[in-house]
């Protein structure tokens, strides 16, 4: 009964607030519109970092593209320009070749000059007279052929510098300064021009220059003001760059910096072949030694580095960096054979056998010497000085970093160490030359990630994971043995940063 | 709709669902307006002041917006929004608990005089459960009201089911405590201060 008495209170209350209704002030809905907009901003700028990353991808794609283009270019530049040293009878008539012209004295500032005073037409001092009219003839009348040229000087009659800052030599001077144009000049009509000519579309107005050099009359005279007015053009715009540097802000200076650093990893041989078929070979020679060092060969192990690196900015992304490093790899394999020697006292000693004695012994002294034992531990520790030299790409560039880089190392060896697990066995050394089954120079490729954090204005740590790969063995090939480890390692840098 | 406006009421359930599922600011303030004055009592029962309930109704309906593209429609949307007002008071409450946690009532005085609703208004009621202490007033609306029993509660607020039950127990005999003053006014004076 009692209950039921509960039960009826509960309901007669649910039921009191059923149409309860009671109004909120009207700032709730304000604050609520508020917390959505906040909420749309973040999703938004989530969106915007993925354009943003969306816009550095293309920027790398473009970059290759480009990179390829110009390497092209460049290419086919060279080859005509060779061509054109071969049919041209080179200074016969007494004209310069582009070769020559490197070793006047005054020849680098001449094109320095040209090129200041292409940009800066028209702004010319008035000291120069201009006589661009009979410039733009002759060149008509050099390349024989009615092109654009004529028509693009004449334009700005009187005040032309580019025909006139070499007076003196009209003809070469007018396809010169036209040839110097970069793209986005007035001259862009370039292109057509060329193609008036029928030449290669890749032909660039170098090539022009090229062959229209022979028939230079004379030295090109360099006039004090124009290059002058170039220096000046020149200290302007550095002056404007250090501005911009500075605008960029203090996190963003980040040109110069270095960097000490340790890193340790693993090492896997994932090519370990042993030419045993091939009679030529030293390994092949040695059949009592030839189980160690295949097992030596084909050892994975422990690598640890330590070193300094030096690295700068090249562009707003794009990040170059160097250094030195003493680079261990340190394997362990079990062998089950010694070989026997005497010391300067005549004791007999002996050592673990290793790759370095197939180059120190013939075959019948070393099976001689080799004897038979309980298996035990040798590891065997090769010491290099690397140097790395690796491009990097900024992902990321804020407090906290990320940088994507990729490049090749110069590694030396220096010695390695065969150490056996055993106190009654000798320690043996051995370092790089020609007594040593290590190639004295390996190159390596290097790929990896850095992600780093920025703390106060000149600190920056980072942790680096990458890989290394070894283009060709690092044994000799007279070995015929080959080994290639693939090295896996983690390091961590401590960077100052140079302001 | 009226010069850009969206009037609530001129929409069905499910019309404002999916204007509010595509972000569209005056389908979210029709819902809004549809379900706020209901919704702010909710919140004034699980706490003490308006300014509290109102935080509490803010939250509410962030969440209930951002949530609505996953409502599946297996209740009512009254029902789904009041349940999630519940839990963003809850959420509210547990902090407070935490600092002062709720204990089983040893000894329970309740009153032998059954008591009456009737002619009680509900922003009475409403002020007797606020004047509540903490851990009694979340207990007694989640049973009384909410419909939960002690096994949930106990879940929901990380607490005994005893300690639900006796919390519950004070709860109940405290508002009765209160409502046979009110009603003994009554009797005295009329409905006329209702």
């Amino acid at each position: 009964m009692k209950n039921m008495e509960r039960e009826k209170f509960e309901e007669s209350l649910k039921n009191a607030f059923d149409k309860a209704e009671i109004s909120p002030s009207d700032k709730v809905w304000m604050n609520i519109e508020l917390d959505l907009e906040k909420a749309k901003g973040g999703h938004l700028k989530r969106r915007l970092m993925f354009y943003q990353m969306l816009a550095a991808a293309s920027v790398v794609f473009a970059m290759a593209i480009g990179g390829v283009g110009f390497y092209n270019i460049f290419n086919q530049d060279q080859r005509s320009a060779d061509n054109a040293a071969v049919n041209t009878p080179a200074t016969s008539d007494g004209l310069t070749s582009a070769s020559d012209k490197t070793t006047q004295g005054n020849d680098l500032a001449i094109q320095e000059e040209r090129n200041s005073t292409s940009r800066t037409e028209g702004t010319a001092s008035p000291a120069i007279t201009p006589d661009n009219t009979a410039s733009g003839n002759e060149v008509q009348g050099i390349s024989g052929q009615g092109n654009s040229l004529p028509r693009d000087h004449s334009q700005t009659p009187g005040k032309n510098s580019d025909a006139s800052n070499f007076s003196d030599n009209p003809q070469k001077d007018g396809l010169e300064s036209f040839a110097d144009t970069k793209p986005g000049d007035r001259f862009t009509e370039l292109p057509r021009a060329i193609d008036d000519r029928a030449l290669s579309p890749l032909y660039s107005p170098k090539e022009i220059k090229v062959i229209i050099q022979p028939q230079k009359q004379e030295e090109p005279v360099v006039d004090p003001v124009l290059q002058m007015l170039a220096r000046l053009e020149q200290r302007e715009r550095e002056v404007q760059d250090e501005k911009e540097n500075k605008k960029k802000g203090k996190n963003q200076n980040e040109n110069l910096w270095t960097s000490v650093g340790f890193a340790a990893g693993s090492f896997n041989t994932v090519q370990s072949v042993a030419s045993s078929p091939a009679p030529a070979t030293l390994y092949s020679n040695m059949s009592l030694a030839a189980p160690i060092v295949d097992q030596e060969t084909k050892a994975s192990g422990y690598t640890y580095s330590m070193g300094v690196n030096v690295g700068t900015k090249i562009s707003e992304r794009w990040v170059f960096q160097g250094g030195v490093n003493y680079l261990t790899h340190a394997s362990e394999y079990t062998a089950n054979n010694v070989v026997a020697a005497t010391n300067n006292f005549q004791q007999q000693r002996f050592r673990a056998v290793s790759t370095n004695d197939l180059m120190h012994s013939d075959e019948a002294d070393l099976n001689n010497k080799i004897v038979y034992s309980a298996p035990y531990n040798v590891n065997n520790s090769m010491r290099y000085l690397s140097i790395p030299m690796q491009a990097g790409y900024l992902l990321v560039n804020k407090t906290f970093g990320l940088q994507l880089n990729a490049g090749v190392a110069t590694d030396l060896f220096l010695q390695n160490t065969i150490k056996a697990d055993s106190d009654q066995l000798d320690k043996t050394s051995q370092p790089g030359g020609a007594d040593s089954p290590y190639r004295s120079v390996n190159l390596s490729g290097l790929l990896g990630t850095e992600v780093s954090y920025r703390f106060g204005h000149h600190y920056r740590v980072s942790l680096n994971p990458g890989i290394r790969y070894p283009f060709n063995t690092i044994y000799k090939s007279e070995l015929g043995v080959q080994s290639t480890p693939l090295t896996f390692d983690v390091g961590l840098r401590f960077r100052y940063i140079f302001h | 709709m009226q010069n850009g406006r969206i009037y609530g009421y001129m929409l069905s359930e499910q019309e404002l669902i999916d204007g509010c599922r595509k972000g569209e600011r005056g389908f979210q303030q029709a819902l809004y307006e549809r379900y706020c004055r209901k919704m702010m009592v909710v919140c004034l029962r699980y706490s003490k002041a308006v300014a509290e309930a109102e935080d509490i109704l803010q939250e509410g309906f962030v969440k209930v917006f951002n949530a609505l593209k996953d409502f599946r429609q297996e209740s009512k949307l009254e029902t789904w929004i009041t349940r999630i007002m519940v839990n963003t008071a809850l959420n509210s409450q547990r902090k407070k608990m935490y600092l002062y946690p709720m204990v089983d009532v040893e000894k329970i005085d309740v009153p032998e005089d059954e008591v009456s609703l009737s002619g009680i208004h509900f922003s009475q009621l409403l002020e007797m459960i606020q004047s509540l202490p903490q851990g009694c007033q979340v207990v007694f609306n989640l049973f009384a009201i909410e419909g939960y029993n002690h096994k949930e509660i106990a879940g929901l607020l990380g607490i005994s089911e005893g300690t639900s039950k006796s919390q519950y127990a004070r709860a109940r005999s405290l508002m009765q405590a209160k409502l046979l003053k009110e009603s003994s006014y009554y009797e005295k004076y009329g409905e006329g201060k209702v």
